[in-house]
């Protein structure tokens, strides 16, 4: 079948914004709540989920005509959690400290409903270079959506943001102190914290919506209106028009 | 007939899958195997530099790998006998006590700890190599940094995390009891 213009792009592009996995869908907030506190853990956190999602989305993909429906959901499962064990393995040996930070969150990749949800309904029905772009999209639509909550709640949580500490990307860590830490909110660091600031960014995010959809009705009214009144002056002209040629006649 | 072939198709498919994630499972535990034991050998130098810190090249030497038993030793895996020294043969070292690696589980995760005693088998301190307990930051705050700051007691484990607190402070006594077991005169 073929597929209309701009599919991949879309494609990519709807786990970002229109299907973002944790705005829009609401789905593995549990990791997205316990992992946001720092922005180097949440960097961690989304380039772990994504590639166990790229890697088994593709895999569902291919194997889609040889797993029987009775079992699909155990061999998905199987799939993910070897993905997801291989994945904690090469965190516990490569990253030691970001295995330690994110602890027992990589090991709940297993049961992310995200992983599970685009292997069930994406990967199972779509062939493997879609389903890599929508894992992709999606994987990246993730990582991004935690990224805005560690940045606030680290930001609000410890007055500035740290380097260094969890992933291996310069010799020490190092701190950017932007307010004094006597004035930071620690309650932001903790999971109560963790809901305030999703709770405000779906407000955010619902009413940006919100406006933008009252936008889209009053043009829409506008446009009724206006081609209403063009109806109206073309019926009046040619009303116009026949009384002057039963004038004529 | 039919149902026969479509069951054993079924069980054929799972196997395969389960069999094809073992094998990728087993040969990422062998690639890696290496490293994470390495990391752990790290952690441990690293914990006993902090337990013994204004020592001089403290290191340890393996001393005894116990077996984990439910009602006799719950925690330790292994006790260490630390020198301070050049951990050169046939070159003065001096023993400056032991350490003990433990390993512990609740409902919330995983802890390991290096526990360190002084060569009176007097508790010095003690070094979170892993803590993958749920409430591992709150745990962190409120009961490790200040018991290793001194600033809390061992005992005080009502902390909002007190089920993995309980856990520390019961490895802590399990090492304690088994460092004096076997060194105290």
């Amino acid at each position: 079948m073929a597929k209309e213009k701009g599919y991949t792009k879309n494609n990519f592009l709807k786990g970002i914004i229109a299907e973002n996995p944790l705005f829009v869908s609401i789905l593995g907030t549990c990791p997205a709540l316990a992992t946001t506190t720092s922005l180097e853990a949440a960097i961690g956190m989304g380039i772990l989920f994504t590639i166990v999602l790229l890697c088994s989305s593709v895999l569902v993909s291919l194997l889609r005509k040889v797993i029987p429906d009775e079992i699909r959901t155990p061999a998905y499962i199987v799939i993910i959690a070897t993905f997801v064990t291989i994945v904690k393995m090469f965190a516990q040996a490569f990253l030691p400290a970001l295995y330690s930070t994110l602890g027992v969150f990589i090991s709940l990749i297993v049961v992310n409903c995200i992983v599970l949800g685009r292997a069930e309904a994406y990967a199972s029905k779509n062939g493997v270079f879609d389903s890599f772009i929508d894992a992709l999209g999606m994987g990246l639509g993730y990582t991004l959506a935690i990224l805005v909550m560690a940045f606030f709640r680290e930001f609000l949580g410890t007055g500035g943001f740290t380097i260094g500490a969890v992933l291996p990307i310069t010799d020490k860590a190092y701190t950017l102190q932007i307010i004094p830490e006597d004035y930071a909110i620690s309650l932001f660091q903790m999971p109560a914290g963790a809901f305030i600031v999703f709770g405000i960014i779906l407000a955010v995010l619902a009413f940006i919506k919100n406006r933008k959809a009252e936008k889209k009705a009053a043009l829409e009214k506008l446009e009724k209106q206006r081609k209403a009144e063009e109806a109206k002056k073309a019926a009046a002209a040619a009303a116009a028009q026949q009384v002057a040629e039963g004038g004529n006649k | 007939m039919s149902n026969v072939k479509k069951y054993v198709l079924t069980a054929v498919t799972l196997g395969l899958i389960a069999m094809a994630s073992g094998l990728l499972i087993s040969g990422t535990y062998l690639l890696t195997k290496d490293p994470i034991e390495d990391n752990k050998q790290l952690s441990i130098n690293t914990g006993l530099k902090d337990i013994y810190s204004g020592l001089d090249n403290v290191y340890a030497s393996k001393g005894e790998t116990l077996v984990i038993d439910k009602k006799e030793n719950p925690y330790v895996t292994t006790i260490y006998y630390v020198y301070s020294g050049t951990s050169k043969v046939d070159e003065e070292n001096t023993l400056v006590g032991y350490a003990c690696l433990t390993d512990g589980y609740n409902d919330y995760g995983r802890i390991s700890l290096v526990v360190g005693f002084t060569e009176e088998c007097i508790y010095k301190n003690l070094y979170v190599v892993t803590n993958e307990q749920s409430f591992a930051p709150k745990l962190k705050k409120e009961y490790i940094t200040p018991l290793v700051n001194n600033e809390r007691d061992l005992d005080n484990v009502s902390c909002g995390a007190t089920y993995g607190a309980t856990t520390i402070r019961d490895m802590v006594n399990n090492a304690k009891d088994k460092v004096e077991e076997r060194f105290k005169k």
